[in-house]
């Protein structure tokens, strides 16, 4: 765990509002793209970021960071809550459960990382790169976290030109990020 | 696709997985954070918390007062504390002071404990409330559903018992329907059971007319063919008969011719044949043969013959209308056949038969003269 996150909780337990806050800010939107990708609609999303969050607050003192990271740890609770709602999600077969939980990263991604962050910049200026439709698609799967068959619903399209479409914008994708040399 | 460019692919994987979580949650619309859990300050917490230096305070101004107040006076204006007395009791109100901090710092921690387990016991009140809250939230939707299915279900129940009714209405209509088409299949089985005898006898009867009629046509066509042979047959016997009829009065003209050059030689016509009628004795002849004859048929004849040749005898040629009379007479009493007929069962040679052929030549000779 990081030094500003071990801060935050430090201040939140000595009873600091705005270390809760700041606390929030620093991880809602991670929690809130699990919900959506593990298919809740908006406004259940925002309730069960709230819900999460709340337990995370409650029991905050509880949280061993010999044990994990915090967003590991708020990745517990977060699949707690959305297992209790789990009957209330929209089209199971139309996300993907493997990049829901992408959302909480274990502690050897080093996704914090100046290179990542590099990374990330570089993989989200080749996807602007593509026309809108590839551009799109793109997004659907690995943002919104659609499987194809998501996809083919939110796109009007049938799920064989989804795969195709997809294969499609990986191959220029490759060669954006060769170019770039974020791939050999 | 290659090794390297399966693991390449692989590699694009994770950067886009990676980027997409990262942009998800750079997206992800957040909303206000909720309220942190606050420590309430309620009045026991209140009391507690301050109630250590409440208790010092009054310690401490207890101390001050009774020190102020001692008549012991101190040496050069020394405090009173250096009474012994004075001192001990300070050091004992001190000591006492100092329990009262650590009991009240006991009973603060104490206290807090408390409130954590207060409020991690509210945390869960809460979840216990909210699960609650969501237990009856289903019972109500169960209840309102199972109200809707009961609903349903007697409504169902009602369009049963309709459905009933209206399928036994149904069924009493059919009955009745089926035994009248019953009664009048069994009618019609016995009308068409009749008509088919009937049918069947009239197409034997008629088999067997037809056969006959089979028969009777190849019997007429049988008659008509033994009719035409028997025309046939009879057109060559009438022509056949005609022929001989022919040849026989040629051969009676010849024989005549003879007959006359050697009775009447010189004489021609109707006189000649009463001169060989004289020279040739025929009145007296059929004299003597009436005598001998012995049926009364030859008798008959020999007499109407002898009234004929009388007046063959006395006949005048020139009298045309005399000798027409006489033929007609002679045909009238068909003289001539009668007199083949008598003369077919007699012996050749004989008198009789002489006569009446030289008869026959005289009389069919008056028919040929004229």
């Amino acid at each position: 765990m990081d030094d500003a996150a071990a801060q935050l909780i430090s201040r939140c337990l000595g009873g600091d509002q705005a270390a809760y806050e700041a606390l929030y800010r620093s991880s809602a939107g991670r929690v809130a793209a699990y919900f959506a990708r593990s298919g809740f609609d908006a406004s259940r999303t925002d309730d069960l970021t709230q819900e999460t969050f709340l337990r995370a607050f409650r029991f905050l003192g509880g949280f061993d960071a010999d044990r994990g990271t915090f967003p590991a740890w708020l990745g517990t609770i977060a699949r707690n809550v959305a297992r209790r709602h789990w009957r209330r999600r929209a089209g199971a077969d139309t996300f993907d459960p493997e990049l829901a939980d992408e959302m909480f990263p274990s502690p050897q991604r080093p996704d914090r990382a100046p290179e990542a962050r590099e990374e990330f910049a570089a993989v989200g200026d080749c996807v602007e790169s593509l026309d809108a439709e590839l551009g799109r698609i793109v997004r659907l799967r690995y943002v919104r976290g659609l499987t194809t068959r998501g996809i083919a619903r939110e796109a009007g399209m049938p799920e064989a030109t989804v795969r195709s479409r997809l294969d499609d914008a990986l191959k220029r994708l490759e060669g954006c990020l060769k170019r770039k040399g974020f791939l050999e | 696709m290659s090794e390297d460019s399966k693991t390449t692919r692989e590699r694009l994987e994770v950067m886009l997985r990676r980027w997409g979580a990262r942009a998800a949650a750079d997206e992800a619309p957040i909303g206000a954070p909720p309220a942190a859990p606050t420590r309430r300050r309620t009045t026991v917490a209140f009391v507690l918390r301050w109630a250590p230096a409440a208790a010092a305070a009054v310690l401490l101004l207890a101390a001050g007062a009774t020190f102020l107040l001692s008549p012991v006076k101190r040496p050069d204006d020394k405090p009173r504390s250096a009474d012994p007395g004075k001192r001990a009791a300070t050091e004992a109100l001190e000591a006492e002071l100092h329990a009262a901090r650590m009991e009240l710092q006991a009973l603060r921690d104490e206290n807090l404990t408390v409130h954590n387990r207060l409020s991690e016991a509210r945390g869960f009140a809460a979840d216990a409330d909210r699960a609650r809250d969501e237990v009856m939230e289903r019972a109500g939707t169960l209840q309102q559903a199972l109200g809707a299915e009961k609903t349903e279900a007697r409504r169902r129940e009602e369009a049963l018992k309709a459905h009933v009714a209206r399928l036994k209405r149904t069924t009493e209509q059919l009955e009745k329907l089926d035994k009248a088409r019953r009664g009048e299949l069994a009618g019609v089985k016995a009308k068409v059971g009749t008509e088919t005898d009937l049918r069947r006898r009239t197409e034997g009867e008629l088999k067997r007319v037809r056969a006959r009629l089979t028969v009777a046509a190849r019997e007429l066509q049988r008659q008509r063919d033994a009719i035409r042979g028997a025309e046939d047959e009879g057109r060559n016997l009438r022509n056949e008969l005609a022929m001989l009829r022919a040849r026989y009065r040629v051969s009676l003209d010849q024989a005549r011719r003879a007959y006359l050059a050697t009775a009447a030689p010189g004489f021609k016509g109707l006189p000649a044949l009463q001169q060989a009628a004289g020279r040739r004795g025929l009145l007296k002849r059929c004299a003597a043969l009436q005598r001998a004859a012995r049926t009364g048929e030859a008798k008959r004849l020999l007499a109407q013959a002898e009234v004929a040749l009388t007046r063959l005898s006395m006949l005048d040629a020139a009298d045309i209308s005399g000798v027409q009379a006489f033929i007609t007479q002679l045909r009238k009493d068909d003289l001539v056949a009668r007199m083949d007929r008598l003369g077919e069962g007699m012996t050749a040679g004989g008198e009789m038969q002489g006569w009446l052929f030289e008869t026959k030549l005289i009389l069919t000779g008056v028919q040929r003269v004229t």
